[in-house]
């Protein structure tokens, strides 16, 4: 007995989603070193029926299939940052077998949480948590000082409807832009309570926008996850904040995803 | 390049089997990111956001763990009404994993597909069924957490944008629209051939309180009479590294003597099922599991049930918020010199956060020891197992069933190395 039957076909008349899985523009997910959170909202963007994603064929994903066929590709998302030299060839790989490839989250686009530690400091660390394992060289730097990256969908986590959006222009051959305004921009449309004026570090001024303020909407700062906007002056922002809040309080802030900007 | 990952796993693994010695190895590829170091020397206030980002499919449940150990190290007690917040946003990032895991990991193998791909096109209600209960657990954490994916909300001593009455409302009523299909999701697992082989010698360990394992408790206790404060926990879990992987393995140790570890839903049931919320326990009774199970595929169908009581649990929790509640959910937080552990139930079992903070409330240091790290060794030796009982399988039929375990297991592979 198909305890399901009546359901199925029910849904049988409406099945946008599976639209999702037809030949269209090939499409690989692929992650290196992360948390998968950013993939994880790929779920929740088809939980839409009339999904975005039902518009791409995905032909490698390996969080959801057996299959990976990493060739003729025309857009490939990647997740995470190579920092092995192994990776870096994987990715150099994926890179001449992609015509696009964008980077999906702050640790491919910025090095991401992990980059916290600088290449130098990375040894002591290790030795602090190991004392069997030798530690290994490794580089965290972003996707696109180790291939050429043709665009980013920024965030960490990435956002639901920027993903959307990004894969909706991706559609008609247009590539995602970053947002020309900062994360303040938006703050302000929502009409939070700006945390500077409370006394509160946050990057939201030099950050690129399209995250729609979420942490400032939620009383936290903004860390800088979707990366420097383009003309932002960071370095007058810094020295307010450092007049505000210290020099340790302000670099706390910057190293989470902007340790470059130390 | 070939692409060797283990396919639907959460991060990257590989499997050797070697048929000649009936030995199976999986290999954590996952490189380290010293999450432990790299929390040091931040404000308390940084470490949940921070150790958050192990974990991309059980983000809350860093997040919570963290909070609670600081808490633990600056002695505070959070009113009430954020408590029953955590409670029914850990229970929603429960759900939220064991979907993901159940429908998106499991299935495609039992239904003989070997895609998500292929099984939504050759059954499209169970994926439909999935994505539904994934959108609800999202929705669920979202509004209680702040985002999907890694919370900002829940705060060291509070709840920054509680949610009001009315959004409390639309979320039971959210719950209440996916109670059936958490039902027929049981039902669908229900029926799943599950492979078997018998573990002996483990330790079935879950979080201890007056109610099913989620998040308060401050010790645990295991099927066979084991028992550590969670502040103790460096005692009673040991571990150990071993060359070629950087996964450090745990076992529980009493007495000098060592067991391999079991945490997860299937080691909460076998402890804890007269304690499941009432549709679950009814579920129960009437599955073919029969507890305690030592059949590590039963995970699965633990998980199954577990999804319906966790939708319970938060339906209950977010019920029992009045209005007059909602108000004053921080505390003002005075950080001191002190050191505390935060056990709570992550998706896939008991996930430790110990920290201590220096005078100013900086951390100074920080252990970490996830569920997988937990299980890998059980894990190692079931599947060894598994190929002795199995010699007669071809090597194509050996991988698809270890697989399968490794599956079953729900490892995050991820968390694993942090």
């Amino acid at each position: 007995m198909d305890p399901f039957s009546a359901w199925r076909k029910s849904l049988m008349k409406n099945l946008t989603f599976l639209e999702m899985f037809k030949e269209r523009k090939k499409l690989a997910i692929v992650d290196f070193t992360d948390c998968e959170g950013c993939q994880t909202e790929f779920f929740n963007v088809a939980s839409d029926i009339n999904s975005i994603i039902s518009k791409f064929d995905i032909v490698s994903w390996r969080m959801t299939q057996d299959l990976s066929k990493l060739n003729d590709l025309d857009i490939c998302l990647i997740e995470g940052t190579p920092i092995t030299s192994y990776d870096r060839e994987r990715a150099k790989n994926i890179r001449s077998k992609s015509s696009l490839v964008g980077s999906l989250g702050s640790c491919a686009d910025l090095g991401g949480i992990i980059a916290i530690l600088k290449d130098g400091e990375r040894k002591k660390a290790f030795n602090k948590i190991y004392s069997k394992n030798k530690p290994f060289y490794r580089q965290v730097k972003p996707l696109s000082e180790i291939i050429k990256v043709d665009f980013k969908i920024p965030g960490c986590p990435i956002r639901p409807t920027y993903l959307k959006e990004a894969l909706a222009q991706l559609l008609i051959d247009k590539l995602p832009q970053p947002k020309p305004y900062s994360v303040c921009m938006e703050c302000k449309l929502k009409g939070n309570d700006c945390l500077l004026n409370k006394g509160i570090p946050c990057l939201g001024p030099i950050t690129n926008g399209g995250c729609k303020a979420i942490c400032p909407f939620n009383n936290q700062p903004c860390l800088g996850c979707f990366g420097i906007m383009e003309g932002a002056q960071v370095e007058k922002l810094k020295q307010r904040l450092i007049e505000m809040v210290g020099k340790q309080k302000t670099d706390d802030i910057f190293r989470i995803f902007l340790n470059n900007y130390i | 390049m070939k692409d060797y990952f283990i396919k639907r796993v959460e991060g990257h693994g590989s499997l050797k089997i070697d048929l000649n010695k009936g030995t199976a190895r999986i290999l954590v590829e996952e490189d380290e990111r010293l999450f432990e170091q790299l929390i040091i020397n931040f404000p308390y206030y940084r470490a949940p956001f921070i150790t958050a980002r192990i974990c991309g499919i059980c983000p809350t449940a860093h997040y919570l763990a963290s909070i609670k150990a600081i808490e633990a190290a600056f002695d505070i007690k959070p009113n009430k009404t954020v408590i029953k917040f955590r409670k029914a946003l850990l229970a929603a990032q429960i759900v939220q994993s064991h979907t993901l895991h159940l429908f998106f990991l499991v299935l495609p193998d039992y239904l003989k597909t070997r895609s998500v791909k292929e099984m939504a096109n050759k059954y499209p209600t169970e994926f439909n069924l999935g994505l539904n209960l994934k959108n609800v657990s999202d929705k669920l954490v979202k509004t209680l957490g702040g985002r999907e994916v890694h919370p900002l909300t829940p705060k060291v001593g509070g709840q920054e944008k509680a949610p009001s009455l009315g959004k409390i409302t639309s979320l039971i009523e959210e719950i209440d629209s996916v109670i059936d299909e958490a039902n027929d999701t049981y039902k669908l697992f229900n029926q799943l051939e599950l492979p078997e082989i018998q573990q002996s010698e483990r330790a079935y360990l879950s979080l201890d309180s007056n109610n099913y394992p989620l998040y308060q408790g401050e010790i645990i206790t295991g099927l066979a009479g084991e028992k550590f404060k969670t502040s103790n926990y460096k005692k009673s879990i040991v571990e150990t590294e071993r060359e070629g992987t950087l996964v450090k393995l745990s076992q529980y140790v009493e007495k000098k003597k060592s067991k391999p570890i079991m945490v997860g839903a299937l080691a909460r049931l076998n402890k804890s099922s007269n304690q499941l919320e009432n549709n679950a326990s009814k579920l129960l009774n009437s599955s073919k599991l029969s507890l305690p199970s030592f059949n590590p595929f039963d995970n699965i169908l633990a998980q199954a049930i577990e999804i319906n009581h966790y939708l319970e649990t938060a339906k209950n929790k977010l019920n029992s918020i009045n209005k007059n509640e909602l108000e004053n959910l921080t505390t003002k937080v005075k950080p001191k010199k002190g050191e505390g552990v935060g056990a709570v139930e992550a998706p896939r079992g008991v996930l430790y956060h110990y920290y201590r903070t220096d005078n100013k409330g900086n951390i100074v240091k920080a252990d970490i020891i996830t569920p997988t790290a937990s299980f890998m060794i059980s894990l190692e030796e079931d599947a060894d197992l598994l190929i002795r009982s199995n010699r007669d399988r071809s090597q194509a039929e050996l991988e698809l069933l270890i697989e399968q375990l490794i599956r079953a297991y729900d490892p995050c592979l991820t968390c694993s190395v942090h």
